[in-house]
């Protein structure tokens, strides 16, 4: 699997903003020929033109135009295949082959701005499960100032630009950043990605007491959006728990969050669990 | 929106649907005759001036008639899109169902049209209406090889769940369960739950549980109250199997993801089994 650094990102980013629509390309082209050939044929007579070249012009412009098109058609269905093989497999926790994937896609004219999007958000998510957080970073922030895909995809790529932000290190621009997304209104599943993002930022700075406010707000609002992934949200409050002190109620979070994922998994993603992992018992899968 | 309201627009598309055959047909006929007579010769000096008028009044008609219109119901789409992301179902279906009132040239953006009027709906719980669109669409178009086609047939089998037609329900899933692997992932995350609610009505139990490891895992990746009726219905089969370890386990699950009280309330005909 190549390695997604912050020069892959950067080239995947040039060769989206080459392709996007805007410019007048081939199909604008050979319309205007096709009106300019159809005058010459009504006109042929007087403007001198060969009966055959009158005849045949129109048509084979007709037809470039249909071949064009469904050139472009052809190319968007395959990239949008990729992109959902890739994205698929991701999903299922299968990084190389999703890499393998990824690798394979042309951007070119003709692209939705959605797919667009997703193909940064695919990119995005490989950098982050392979931890390159830098390559993350920039690709969420290069996909933010050149708006690239759909308004609910450019609010979860600020979320997760924070999120790689923090796991930079780059505590001053996470907070700032973290504090303007906390003002603006936003959907509710995404709203409970947003707070997971924040309780972590707010363990990670050792500022417990923020970490403990709103707490039931907050195991409800994982609970109800978040799915599997609320298990990750209940590893970091069972943390704030265990920190303020609070053992058997941090227990009961820690056997939560261990029952939707495994301990395992939640250490590769947060290793500051490690401390309640040691504490409290974990559950496991009867087999 | 009624079931009557439901059939009145099916009425609408199906006679939409037939005219834009007709129109296309027309406007082919018009090109194909032009471009004839001028290879014929028939019209000796006449020839390549009929290919020109007949073009150049196909032409432009086709442009009018498939691009205007067909933009209009690409922004009457869009817009209900910002509508349903806000929220408000009422504005998408009042958007949805005017665009499907208007006449256009692109039959298969009719159906889209129609296959997102059917999703609203199907939100806002009118599971008849929404059985009727879907019924409509897979008539017009019922290839199981097109994505629409599958997603409607989900759609529609969910519907008829939900209206306690449970036979009604595994009859229209059939094409699908039988082409499982051309699925791709997240067709497949619309049909398992789908497909065993089907099953437990049925009370095929060690069907539901075959393949279970692939079943949670694919259900980990659904949102909460979907993973967790899966869960729900896996540990009830695993229950009556007497498999009481997992099925203890997987209901524990199913309790964390979701309100157990709040997913009766979702599926109350599941219960009833």
């Amino acid at each position: 699997m190549k390695s997604i650094d912050v020069s892959r990102v950067e080239s995947w980013m040039d060769a989206l903003l080459r392709s996007r629509p805007g410019r007048p390309g081939l199909h604008h082209l050979l319309l205007g020929l096709l009106f300019v050939s159809l005058l010459m044929s009504l006109f042929y007579t007087r403007l001198g033109v060969p009966e055959s070249v009158a005849f045949a012009l129109p048509l084979m412009i007709l037809f470039s135009i249909f071949l064009s098109g469904w050139t472009v058609g052809r190319r968007r269905r395959r990239f949008r295949d990729t992109l959902s093989q890739a994205s698929d497999l991701l999903m299922l926790d299968i990084v190389e082959e999703s890499a393998r994937h990824f690798e394979q896609l042309k951007p070119g004219p003709g692209l939705a701005d959605g797919d667009r999007g997703q193909s940064c958000m695919v990119l995005g998510a490989l950098a982050e499960r392979t931890h390159q957080y830098e390559s993350a970073a920039r690709l969420y922030e290069l996909m933010l100032i050149h708006e690239i895909g759909a308004p609910s995809q450019l609010q979860e790529a600020q979320i997760s630009l924070a999120e790689a932000k923090l796991r930079n290190q780059e505590l001053t621009d996470a907070v700032t950043l973290i504090g303007r997304l906390a003002e603006i209104p936003m959907s509710p599943p995404l709203r409970a990605a947003f707070e997971r993002v924040r309780l972590f930022q707010q363990l990670f700075m050792g500022h417990v007491a923020d970490a403990l406010t709103a707490f039931e707000e907050r195991a409800a609002l994982f609970r109800k959006h978040l799915s599997f992934k609320a298990g990750y949200g209940y590893g970091l409050l069972a943390a704030a728990l265990h920190q303020s002190g609070q053992p058997v109620r941090a227990a009961a979070y820690w056997l939560d969050a261990t029952t939707l994922i495994p301990a395992e998994t939640l250490l590769l993603e947060y290793p500051m669990l490690q401390t309640v992992a040691d504490c409290y018992p974990a559950m496991r899968r009867p087999s | 929106m009624t079931r009557t309201e439901a059939r009145d627009i099916v009425r609408t598309l199906r006679r939409q649907y037939r005219l834009a055959s007709i129109v296309l047909f027309f406007l082919l006929v018009m090109l194909g005759l032009g471009m004839m007579l001028a290879w014929a010769g028939t019209l000796r000096e006449g020839g390549l001036l009929s290919i020109s008028v007949l073009t150049f009044i196909a032409l432009p008609l086709w442009t009018l008639l498939y691009a205007t219109l067909h933009s209009n119901q690409v922004k009457a789409a869009n817009q209900a899109a910002l509508h349903l992301s806000a929220g408000r179902l009422d504005l998408a279906e009042q958007e949805l169902t005017s665009s499907l009132r208007v006449f256009s040239l692109y039959r298969f953006g009719k159906l889209l049209v129609c296959h997102n009027l059917a999703v609203v709906v199907h939100g806002q719980k009118q599971y008849s209406a929404a059985a009727e669109l879907c019924d409509a669409i897979l008539l017009l178009h019922g290839s199981v090889s097109k994505s629409l086609g599958r997603v409607c047939r989900m759609l529609l089998a969910d519907s008829r769940l939900f209206l306690g037609d449970f036979d009604g329900a595994h009859r229209v899933l059939q094409p699908l369960i039988a082409r499982m692997k051309g699925l791709n992932l997240t067709e497949q995350l619309m049909l398992l739950p789908i497909q065993l609610r089907c099953l437990f009505a049925q009370r095929r139990h060690e069907d539901i549980v075959s393949d279970l490891d692939w079943k949670v895992r694919l259900s980990e990746r659904l949102d909460s109250p979907r993973a967790a009726l899966v869960h729900t219905i896996l540990a009830r089969s695993l229950q009556q199997l007497e498999q009481k370890d997992i099925a203890d386990y997987l209901m524990r699950r199913a309790t964390l993801l979701y309100d157990p009280d709040a997913l009766k309330a979702d599926f109350p005909n599941l219960l009833s089994v």
